[in-house]
């Protein structure tokens, strides 16, 4: 059976060692290398981002050969949720205090479930909200402003 | 319509009167609301804890609200960078020390913040000297000792040092420069891996805090062979000081201090001052912090200027470039 | 030397109805933040301490040890039930602990990484009072020689040991080494790959590794899967281990607690190091090694064993050389240091009270967590049932909110983020996230120990083999990739890769 590139595990995945070893490897160009005898910072990055790159071809070449599709779909909608909950959490927590910024946590993430009813979000979140409270708050004394509304900071 | 109206009349009177009485307000009332105090290193550090003790104690003599915050990260960079960008209202306090404001400028290029600009000095708390120590095997007894071994092999002597830009870094790195030797750096990640390594030898010598070596001198493993402040440390009573060994003027300390926004108004400068100055008079606050180091705001700002000065030097001559 | 009369001693102050309390304050404390992802025992000792400077010294480092190895039990909690790591070192219990809760065998693993956890307290604090000053001065010998040859002992162990595809598994190893390196370089002070972020300068967090790659790339997996499949077995099969079970992990106990009681003695080796080479040495030696993340018993007992084992032995160092193991152990000593004690050798014939008195409490701490835990067992298993949808967001909030108070700054939660978005998209590519994080623990203090070693011996190579411990662990090396390379050894590796794939 041929699989498509797009679907191809191992290509893909080889793909993907090659992007990040030749990335490691041109950025750590900057960097001195120094010899053997005296390492600069450039040597261990640039070795390992070659290595990585070898892996990659290897494993890139693999997938060709095999034809291994990847397994399920991509879950790229909870993916693009999941991460732009946490992105948002961390921005509102700067800006508009641990209250808020938990609501929306909890209220946006639930979106990326196959379920989600209204009343239970709702309930879900008030608890949830409580249960940081007591325990970062009020339990750790962690120095969070509850609401801050303070865009200028 | 009129309720619109007399809403906007009542809110613009009300800015109106925040406006004019600002000033006056926020220092009879002050403070109203809880203080934060960023330690710009995580919990636990040196740093911390003399934050702690400050919070501590101002929440309970005053009754006031001291809150630490720990925003650590880039060596204390992330902490000052934010204490810099908040509102210079006598809310935010810092805890800053040698390296952020005296150090930071010449090593780091990107630097977010400026120290001078960016902040006013409030108050020095403490302020630590550095030990210069060998194993206790080692033939070097006295500085004396170490520069006659450096000049006879000029950079094989292994100088340790807890890492990178440190106080304890550029102090060894003014000392050759100083002395006119030549030794080769070894950088440690803190003290941990460090100081088995110079108890056993493999170092030749460590640069470090007073109180990171402190409990193996006791127990015989190091000796100490000079401290860097000028005057003799009162823990170490018989350690001469590196000025005393021949180098007169040789001074390398790690201070720390609380500094708030540039443009806090001056009388809450001032209250600040005179209630950390309380604090550090405390008789438990002198002994835990081993005497007193504390002066106040100009002789503060005076300090960060010397040092600046005189670790911008070591750092160009040195070569030293973190970023 | 007589450690019997010097124990006496320390059950005696141990065992004060004051010292008792708190005891079990700590190790309550310590369960409990060890169960929430993000929240240390650091943290927690940190805020702790000003309260600590009204105690006497005795209870309050009896107090704050208990936090510390408390947290140890706590952490592998949240690592088998939602398979977030809420302490470091219990990523590896996260592996097969999680995959036996979805099984519906929640139960015996916590109760695995309970008993484990107590077999290992107890048998290295006696290490601790036996041979604590002798272990001490044998840590004076690691140089960085000596660290270098035991890191590459480790990477090679995990690369012959790797689940999975070969190729992909050292891969992900690489992909680990190079994460380890953002952040500012030991050696030189240079910055790399931090590209401008001054939060970076420090470089990842474990933890925000940690809980991207696992917690937060699982929940995307297990909320993409378009077949309506639940996540764990509804039906909790019994909560304790059965006589097969407790026979299965009673030797993986024994050796963990070996390893983690040698790796714990060692300033700058950190519990998760432990919990990781017992792991690997677990798989290796298993008749069948593709069981292993697959649910495998001894793959929770091993590593729970070795982490606790070198929660109790890092005070070897700091207790009789004064020598800081981690950042939990500079903390104690600072602790020491308020309360007017120098912490040092000295310190056990000065105030022996002190550190009997200390040893003694491990011993009691170890029993009062057995005993708040295996009842608890029950309780948690129950969490399992709760439904998905709900847990889900109650898992992100502990993320977000645990890696928001590291530094108290949203940097460590984006990042978290987007390690996630690379996690989920690895585990799609059928990459091993295991390898990764071995990686990244290793990577750095191989390269600074290289590094420095070559410095300090201008450049000669020779320290690796002159210096005896530095060549005994690269003998073993050598062998373990001797072994790899004799070809009836191999086919046997992949037989066993085959038939893993096949089931």
């Amino acid at each position: 059976m041929k699989t498509r590139l797009l679907d191809n595990r191992d290509f893909l995945a080889g793909l993907l060692f090659i992007t990040i070893g030749a990335v490691g490897f041109g950025v750590a160009l900057s960097y001195p290398f120094g010899n053997v005898q005296q390492m600069g910072p450039g040597f261990f990055p640039r070795i390992l981002g070659a290595i990585l790159v070898g892996f990659g071809v290897v494993t890139l070449v693999r997938g060709l050969r095999s034809g291994e599709p990847v397994q399920g779909g991509w879950g790229w909608f909870p993916l693009a949720v999941i991460t732009a909950s946490l992105v948002a959490f961390g921005w509102l927590m700067e800006h508009v205090g641990l209250v808020p910024s938990l609501v929306v946590l909890i209220v946006s993430s639930a979106y990326a479930g196959r379920e989600f009813r209204w009343g239970e979000v709702a309930v879900l979140a008030v608890a949830m909200t409580l249960l940081a409270l007591s325990i970062f708050v009020w339990g750790l004394g962690m120095p969070y402003e509850l609401f801050a509304f303070e865009f200028g900071r | 319509m009129n309720r619109w109206a007399s809403r906007a009349a009542a809110a613009a009177a009300i800015i109106l009167t925040a406006g004019f009485s600002g000033a006056a307000l926020a220092q009879a009332g002050y403070p109203d609301k809880p203080i934060r105090l960023i330690v710009p290193f995580p919990p636990g550090g040196g740093t911390d804890i003399l934050g702690r003790i400050v919070s501590d104690k101002l929440s309970t003599t005053l009754g006031w609200k001291v809150v630490v915050e720990n925003k650590a990260g880039a060596g204390g960079t992330v902490g000052l960078d934010a204490a810099a960008k908040a509102k210079p209202d006598g809310y935010t306090l810092v805890i800053a020390q040698t390296s952020n404001l005296s150090i930071a400028p010449s090593i780091m290029s990107g630097l977010p913040y400026d120290p001078v600009k960016d902040f006013s000095p409030v108050r020095l708390i403490a302020s630590v000297p550095l030990a210069i120590v060998v194993g206790v095997n080692s033939p070097i007894k006295s500085m004396g000792d170490l520069v006659a071994a450096a000049k006879a092999n000029p950079g094989k002597l292994l100088f340790a040092s807890p890492g990178n830009a440190t106080v304890a870094h550029l102090a060894g790195e003014y000392f050759q420069k100083i002395a006119g030797v030549k030794y080769t750096h070894v950088p440690y990640k803190g003290t941990g891996q460090a100081l088995p390594d110079v108890i056993s030898g493999r170092a030749s010598f460590f640069v470090a805090s007073i109180e990171s070596a402190t409990a193996q001198v006791k127990a015989g493993q190091l000796r100490a062979i000079a401290v860097t402040s000028l005057k003799r440390a009162p823990q170490w009573p018989d350690v001469p000081t590196v000025a005393e060994s021949g180098y007169p003027g040789f001074e390398a300390i790690t201070w720390f201090g609380v500094a708030v926004p540039a443009g806090t108004p001056a009388p809450i400068i001032a209250r600040l001052d005179a209630e950390v100055s309380k604090v550090l008079d405390a008789p438990d606050v002198k002994e835990r912090l081993n005497g007193k180091a504390d002066v106040g705001p100009a002789e503060f700002a005076a300090l960060i200027k010397s040092d600046h000065d005189k670790w911008a030097s070591v750092v160009k001559e040195a070569g030293i470039k973190v970023n | 030397m007589d450690v019997l009369s010097n124990l006496a001693l320390g059950f005696g102050v141990a065992l004060t109805l004051k010292n008792l309390t708190y005891c079990f304050v700590g190790v309550f404390l310590g369960t409990l933040i060890g169960v929430l992802p993000g929240i240390g025992p650091l943290v927690t000792i940190a805020m702790l301490l000003p309260i600590t400077f009204g105690l006497d010294p005795v209870s309050s480092l009896i107090m704050l040890a208990g936090i510390f190895y408390g947290a140890q039990y706590g952490g592998s909690t949240t690592a088998i039930l939602v398979n977030m790591p809420g302490e470091v070192s219990s990523a590896v219990t996260a592996i097969d602990g999680y995959q036996m809760a979805r099984q519906g065998r929640a139960g015996p693993a916590l109760a695995t990484a309970a008993i484990a956890s107590f077999v290992a307290g107890i048998i290295s604090t006696l290490l601790v009072a036996f041979f604590g000053p002798l272990v001490g001065k044998w840590a004076l010998e690691f140089g960085a020689a000596e660290y270098f040859s035991l890191m590459l002992m480790g990477l090679v162990f995990s690369a012959v040991l790797a689940h999975g595809d070969l190729v992909k598994s050292l891969a992900m190893v690489v992909v680990g080494l190079m994460l380890g390196i953002v952040g500012t370089d030991v050696t030189s002070g240079l910055p790399r790959f931090s590209f401008g972020v001054v939060e970076l300068l420090d470089g990842v967090g474990f933890t925000v590794v940690a809980v991207g790659l696992f917690a937060v790339a699982e929940i995307v997996q297990n909320l993409a899967r378009t077949e309506k499949v639940e996540v764990f077995t509804k039906d909790v099969k019994n909560l304790m281990p059965t006589w097969a079970d407790i026979k299965a992990i009673t030797m993986p106990t024994l050796r963990g607690t070996a390893l983690g009681s040698f790796f714990g003695a060692l300033p700058g080796i950190t519990a998760s190091v432990a919990a990781f080479s017992a792991y690997m040495l677990e798989k290796k030696l298993a008749k069948d090694p593709s069981r292993f993340g697959k649910g495998a018993i001894e793959g929770v007992a091993a590593p729970e064993a070795a982490n606790n084992a070198a929660a109790q032995t890092h005070f070897i160092p700091t207790l009789t050389l004064g020598i800081p193991a981690s950042a939990v152990m500079a903390l104690m000593l600072g602790a020491l240091t308020m309360q007017g004690i120098q912490p040092g050798p000295q310190v056990m014939t000065s105030r022996p009270e002190l550190f009997w008195g200390l040893v003694a409490s491990m011993f009691v701490g170890n029993v009062l967590l057995l005993l708040l835990n295996l009842p608890l067992v029950g309780l948690w298993a129950r969490l399992t049932q709760v439904p998905y949808r709900w847990l889900f967001p109650a898992i992100l909030m502990f993320a977000a909110v645990g890696n928001f108070s590291l530094n108290n700054s949203a940097m460590d939660v984006y990042l978290c983020a987007a390690v996630g978005v690379l996690g989920y998209v690895f585990a799609k590519l059928d990459c091993q996230p295991a390898p990764l994080i071995l990686g990244y623990v290793l990577g750095p203090m191989l390269e600074e120990n290289l590094r420095r070693a070559l410095l300090m011996s201008e450049g000669s190579f020779a320290v690796f083999v002159t210096r005896p411990i530095s060549l005994a662990f690269l003998l073993v090396t050598a062998l373990i990739l001797l072994a790899m390379i004799v070809p009836t050894l191999r086919r046997g590796r992949e037989r066993a890769l085959e038939e893993g794939d096949a089931g």
